[in-house]
């Protein structure tokens, strides 16, 4: 990309031009009707195809149903601690101000996506496993990676300075970026009643066709919800953030 | 399933697991709109905020404080 001669930063480049709150506004402005295009599209495609238009599970019978809410929920929570441990690393690295604000606004949204993965399973294994919960290595992975986003907000919070809370809860979601392995291999290093990998793996998805197209409507219609959501939050924070610093400056401006 | 039963309730019955099938989709369904519909008051109500403390900031001091904040001003001197 050119090198722009408006850019306040005098390293440029595209991740800086990025940082420029007042760039990612027009930006945010011009993906957000896509976005949301695609999510009312696809809930509308997937609740089709996973409510009625897909076929029972021989053994499962419509309880496969709970699959297509189910599992797009539990790749949207690792996806967003994803993005919660990038926005940390480039925040800490580079001090990049956008990085922070998406850190902050990813955490709710990866809070809720792991709190329904878990919930949903719950409901799901009343019905085929005969239980709600078992203390076993996949849910308790997911488990302690719905305290950490907790944690995080916790941490955010916990610090009147903002740039120090910021840094900590940063540094908590780098370090904390090995969940990510123990959760996705913890149903092959461990014995467990959760099964393993049927859509995601070497030898190709083991699913059905039919019931691999609500799941994948689904997983695109949770991605583009959690980039509405992420959009809106990072507008949210930079207008908190505009706001307290005028807040500040009229503080200083009527004390001196 | 029962053959008297009409298509609409047979789908809402849910061959006898909609005490699994509808609990999940709403809880679902209720938390994630409940999750936009919070993110877009919180949105509306700090840009109430922002532009009543931008009415009483005259012109000058706004300018100062924009590259704090990062503000939506682009074009700074």
């Amino acid at each position: 990309m050119a090198e722009a001669t408006a850019s306040p930063n005098p390293s440029g480049g595209f991740w800086h031009r990025l940082a420029n709150p007042a760039r990612f506004q027009r930006l945010s402005a011009w993906l957000m009707p896509w976005l949301v295009l695609i999510t009312v599209g696809c809930f509308g495609a997937g609740l089709y195809f996973g409510l009625y238009a897909s076929p029972i599970d021989y053994q499962q019978k419509d309880t496969v149903r709970i699959m297509y809410v189910h599992v797009p929920a539990a790749w949207l929570a690792m996806m967003s601690y994803s993005t919660l441990a990038i926005s940390g690393f480039v925040a800490l690295i580079w001090r990049h101000p956008l990085a922070d604000v998406a850190g902050a606004a990813t955490a709710p949204i990866g809070a809720v996506f792991t709190f329904l993965a878990l919930f949903t399973g719950a409901i799901w294994g009343q019905p085929t496993w005969g239980t709600w919960w078992v203390w076993d290595a996949r849910l308790t992975s997911v488990l302690i990676l719905f305290f950490m986003f907790l944690g995080y907000i916790a941490i955010r919070n916990a610090f009147d300075d903002r740039a120090r809370a910021g840094r900590a809860a940063s540094l908590l979601a780098v370090v904390g970026i090995v969940i990510l392995p123990i959760i996705k291999f913890s149903v092959d290093w461990w014995n467990t009643l959760h099964q393993p990998a049927s859509v995601s793996k070497l030898s190709g998805s083991s699913l059905d066709p039919a019931m691999l197209r609500p799941l994948l409507i689904m997983a695109v219609a949770y991605m583009a919800l959690f980039g509405v959501l992420l959009l809106l939050r990072m507008r949210l924070e930079l207008t908190r953030r505009q706001v307290e610093a005028l807040q500040m400056a009229r503080a200083g401006a009527s004390a001196s | 399933m029962t053959d008297d039963m009409s298509p609409l309730v047979s789908f809402f019955h849910m061959g006898g697991y909609w005490p699994y099938i509808w609990p999940a989709y709403g809880v679902v369904a209720f938390l994630l709109i409940g999750l936009l519909v919070l993110t877009l008051i919180g949105l509306k109500r700090s840009k109430q905020e922002l532009e009543a403390l931008e009415a009483l900031a005259p012109r000058r001091r706004r300018r100062t404080a924009a590259p704090e904040t990062g503000g939506s001003d682009d074009a700074q001197p």
